[in-house]
């Protein structure tokens, strides 16, 4: 068994203190969707969180949590994951996944929050996470997702948790950075199999996205 | 480790539970009526329905358990179950799916897997009697099934934690 070593800011805020707390209007819709039914499957991306935890396992479902870039972390460039153990070059990375990264059964997810993590991995292995989430997401299903600013260059991965049905507290986590831009035509490209896009631009110039499988 | 159950002078009688100590490397099944520490490996399951099981920070842990409490501080690959709480704390490597009245995880913990909590049973309300009873009423399946987990944990009991195939 082994295991990915863990950055040492990895699954907390930056400088260890508490994160501003700020209202989410796309995190609101995906609270209302899910409170709306119970027993349901949730994916978080973004690691294991205990407010997240609280927050939608009182809405009755099972939470899966996972950091993405943790699980990838082997395949992606060392220098984007900063302290993360990547070893290869863009070009180098596979299209394919570990057998064991979201490993579902098609059409079993409910929901997933996805974060900015897909912004995070190589061109060809994050349209094969799209791919991969496509294909285990359940038809009306919510992802969540989230992309810093075309300038974000340096912008480091986001740490989220749910504070409340409205409200997400955000802060950094590691020192990975963003391998490229999205815009919101990019973003409509990086989900055309999906069905439905609605897009909020935050105060940080963070795009957030629901999107509709 | 402070906090970790001591033995008494006693040989033949443990005050607070039982330890597998950081050298001990174990394949096989352990069922109980005490709590345990495990600081070292362990390839099996574990099953101590009304008792804690905890994973020490050098304790390595490949397969199920189900227990009232469970705390790990070291590595796990299997699933949890607990029926009060689960405890993954800071810097604990947890691969597994984690059932619990009461999930926590640390900041600075590694999970993978699903966390679904459980509800806490509500206290027995007595039953409405019938009208008129029926000939050969069967109690309900929840009664039957709450009432057969509390009695085989009282009557299963007694064992120490039964340890098999010790490798050295």
């Amino acid at each position: 068994m082994s295991f990915p070593p863990l950055p040492r800011s990895a699954g907390s805020p930056a400088g260890g203190g508490p994160s501003p707390t700020r209202r989410s209007h796309a995190f609101e819709q995906m609270s209302e969707y899910l409170g709306g039914f119970s027993g349901g499957q949730v994916v978080d991306l973004g690691g294991a969180h205990q407010s997240t935890i609280d927050f939608v396992t009182g809405c009755g479902h099972r939470l899966y949590a996972e950091n993405l870039l943790l699980t990838l972390g082997s395949l992606i460039d060392n220098s984007v994951l900063g302290g993360l153990p990547g070893n290869r070059t863009d070009d180098e990375s596979p299209a394919a996944l570990p057998a064991d990264c979201l490993a579902f059964p098609p059409s079993s997810v409910d929901a997933m929050l996805c974060w900015d993590r897909l912004q995070f991995l190589p061109e060809k292995l994050a349209s094969t996470v799209v791919d991969r989430i496509h294909r285990i997401m359940a038809p009306g299903g919510l992802l969540l997702a989230m992309f810093h600013p075309e300038q974000a260059s340096a912008a480091a991965p986001l740490c989220c948790r749910v504070a409340d049905a409205r409200h997400l507290q955000i802060g950094t986590a590691g020192a990975a950075r963003p391998l490229r831009p999205f815009n919101t035509r990019s973003i409509e490209r990086f989900f055309h199999k999906f069905e439905s896009l609605k897009f909020y631009l935050t105060r940080e110039n963070l795009q957030e996205v629901i999107v509709r499988r | 480790m402070s906090t970790y159950p001591t033995r008494t002078g006693d040989l033949g009688s443990v005050r607070a539970g039982a330890l597998i100590g950081k050298s001990l490397e174990i394949t096989g099944e352990i069922r109980g009526a005490e709590d345990l520490v495990i600081d070292g490996k362990l390839k099996g399951d574990v099953e101590l329905p009304e008792h804690r099981l905890t994973i020490g920070p050098s304790g390595v842990l490949h397969g199920k358990v189900r227990a009232r409490e469970i705390v790990v501080y070291g590595t796990v690959q299997g699933n949890l179950e607990a029926s009060e709480r689960v405890e993954i704390k800071k810097h604990a490597k947890v691969v597994g799916d984690l059932r619990a009245q009461r999930p926590v995880i640390e900041d600075e913990a590694y999970f993978k897997g699903n966390v679904e909590t459980i509800r806490a049973e509500a206290p027995k309300q007595p039953a409405p009697a019938p009208a008129q009873a029926a000939p050969g009423a069967q109690p309900s399946v929840a009664a039957a099934a709450a009432g057969g987990t509390s009695a085989s944990g009282q009557s299963s009991g007694a064992a120490a934690p039964r340890q098999e195939n010790r490798k050295g």
